[in-house]
């Protein structure tokens, strides 16, 4: 468990880091969020507000991780996966205030020097590269192979009975969703607006090649990535249910893929995007939209759009300036709220929740949140007492610090029904006819009253 | 072709767009027979409704300045008449114009080299057939 919390924090931490210092890197003509002539990016202001900001994000991320850490050893129950989310929202929003400062000191540096340029209420349209737009993504064709990979555990769940009881047919379908969400959010950039940074249409067809192809190729790349991995991961699990080091180190493995993935995205295409920006110097297009985006979101009353791109990296924004933007995102915001509310208020009731076994006549009864379930004093095979768990994997239920409930597959056991208060010893284990149900109570004599009143009926007796 | 529209005018964004290509036309930006963004993506670049660019081809289709092709999309017309009509509104046009230049002082020869500077810019005139 010390291992997994420092994990997270790492993981967490990193990701902080580095989505707040991508912020600070040069993107084509932009840094901090603001446009500059190339021969800015080296001037001593430009500089020292970088520098201020870095130092500003390393502290934040260090104070972050110390406490995410210090919260995995303090809270040992469910009240620590929220605490950690507070922690990590609080410090997001205090990293993107600090952004919104340095982007602003940056736009009063541009006036002060007489660089900011054109009207900003006009939209620039290049007919020729606008004609283009949406031809330069890489082909359907190749997310053929992703499609086949995610096929394998769907195909194995349909004709093996065997692995249909570890891996569910819902739960095969997993790869194809995931790959067809990455290959529909791909489909965004044949739509999205033409960039317009050079009056020669050929370096504008470049720039929008450069940004569709690169683009494109990433959400692929984690397209196949994530069907190989679901997939690989699938088979693992039902040759071996219990999870081990070497299905962890996939984990890990997976989700570094996919930052990379976006992280290296982002820095290539920001770089040849800066190479293209020198190639258009002497036909440079003279208007910037960096006013639109001061108040660290996109916020223009002129613009009739509803969703625009990001300022930096790939994806859409809402226009805040719109009243539908507004609308659409008070509604996104309310049911986040909701939803985590809902879903911490549901971890909680079932950590504060008792099982228990009871019987009426020769029915015998689980009582424990959304997982109840029943038998018949006739199935019980075999009653024992038990002081480790056995391994097995969840099919669906919650897996929370100190309780598993729900269906599981257990090594050994088959299909089972899981209330188990993990580091409450010893656990009562029934095997039925048709499948296995693991209780324990609170405590040690809770526990032993379950034993006793259902050991009594068992077969080998 | 680089064009501007400005959101916060009065002219509706429909006929600047118009206005905008057949000035592009005109200066020979646009070439005869030349592919123009299809509606969808031109909505999306300008931040409009396909209905507002779909209103500004359909005017421009009417005055036989591009073609329109199902699968295609749209294009510069390879050939630009000149039609009576087109000649009864240019003349009504001009009674106004040359009304307004001539009430506030402009005299009949600055005006027509005005009307001549202007028409010897314009590059993509060669390439129109009467």
């Amino acid at each position: 468990m010390m291992y997994f919390e420092i994990f997270m924090s790492v993981f967490l931490s990193g990701v902080f880091y580095l989505v707040f210092l991508l912020f600070a890197k040069r993107h084509g003509n932009m840094i901090l969020g603001i446009t500059l002539p190339a021969e800015n990016f080296e001037s001593k202001e430009v500089l020292d507000f970088v520098r201020d900001y870095k130092k500003i994000l390393n502290l934040t991320s260090l104070v972050m991780f110390i406490l995410l850490v210090g919260v995995g050893f303090i809270f040992k129950d469910t009240w620590s996966l929220p605490i950690v989310l507070i922690i990590f929202f609080i410090a997001m929003f205090f990293m993107w205030r600090v952004g919104v400062k340095y982007m602003n000191l940056l736009y009063d540096y541009k006036k002060a020097n007489n660089l900011v340029v054109g009207s900003q209420k006009k939209i620039t349209i290049d007919t020729v590269a606008s004609s283009m737009q949406g031809k330069q993504t890489i082909s359907v064709w190749w997310y053929l192979i992703p499609t086949a990979i995610s096929s394998i555990p769907f195909i194995r769940s349909l004709t093996s009975e065997r692995f249909n009881q570890v891996i569910p047919l819902y739960v095969s379908l997993l790869p194809f969703v995931l790959s067809g969400i990455f290959y529909l959010t791909s489909l965004t950039l044949k739509r999205s607006k033409t960039k317009v940074i050079s009056k020669d249409s050929n370096i504008n067809i470049l720039a929008n090649k450069v940004y569709q192809k690169g683009w494109s190729f990433a959400f692929f790349a984690t397209a196949l990535i994530t069907s190989s991995w679901m997939s690989l991961m699938m088979n693992l699990t039902y040759i071996n249910p219990a999870s081990n080091l070497f299905q962890v180190i996939l984990v890990i493995m997976f989700l570094f893929s996919i930052i990379g993935i976006f992280v290296g995205a982002q820095l290539k295409i920001g770089k040849q995007l800066e190479e293209i920006e020198v190639l258009s110097k002497e036909s440079k297009l003279l208007f910037d939209e960096d006013v639109y985006w001061l108040k660290g979101y996109y916020d223009n009353p002129n613009d009739k759009r509803i969703l625009v791109d990001e300022r930096v990296g790939m994806g859409m924004t809402l226009n805040m300036g719109n009243v539908y933007g507004k609308i659409i995102a008070s509604v996104i915001y309310t049911l986040l709220a909701i939803l985590l509310i809902g879903l911490f208020g549901t971890f909680y009731m079932v950590e504060k929740s008792s099982f228990n076994l009871y019987q009426q006549g020769d029915t015998f009864y689980t009582e424990a949140p959304f997982y109840k379930t029943s038998f018949n004093e006739n199935e019980i095979v075999n009653v024992r007492l038990i002081n480790d768990l056995p391994a097995g994997s969840r099919t669906n239920g919650f897996g929370l610090p100190s309780i598993d409930l729900g269906n599981y597959f257990l090594h050994g056991y088959g299909k089972s029904k899981v209330y188990v208060y993990r580091n409450k010893p010893p656990f009562v284990i029934i095997e039925l006819k048709e499948k296995t149900v693991l209780i324990n109570g609170k405590t040690e004599e809770e526990t032993l009253r379950i034993y006793e009143r259902v050991r009594g009926h068992a077969n080998n007796y | 072709m680089i064009m501007e529209l400005n959101m916060s005018s009065d002219t509706p964004i429909y006929v600047q767009l118009r206005n905008q290509i057949v000035l592009g036309i005109g200066r020979g930006e646009l070439d005869l027979g030349e592919q123009l963004p299809t509606v969808r993506q031109m909505a999306a670049d300008v931040g409009v409704n396909t209905m507002t660019v779909n209103k500004a081809y359909t005017a421009l289709k009417n005055e036989g300045y591009i073609e329109i092709d199902r699968r295609h999309g749209a294009k510069v017309s390879e050939k630009i008449d000149l039609t009576g009509e087109f000649i009864e509104k240019l003349e009504e046009d001009l009674l106004l114009l040359i009304a307004e230049s001539n009430v506030k002082g402009m005299e009949k020869n600055e005006f027509l080299k005005m009307c001549g500077d202007i028409f010897d810019d314009m590059n993509g005139l060669k390439g129109v057939i009467i």
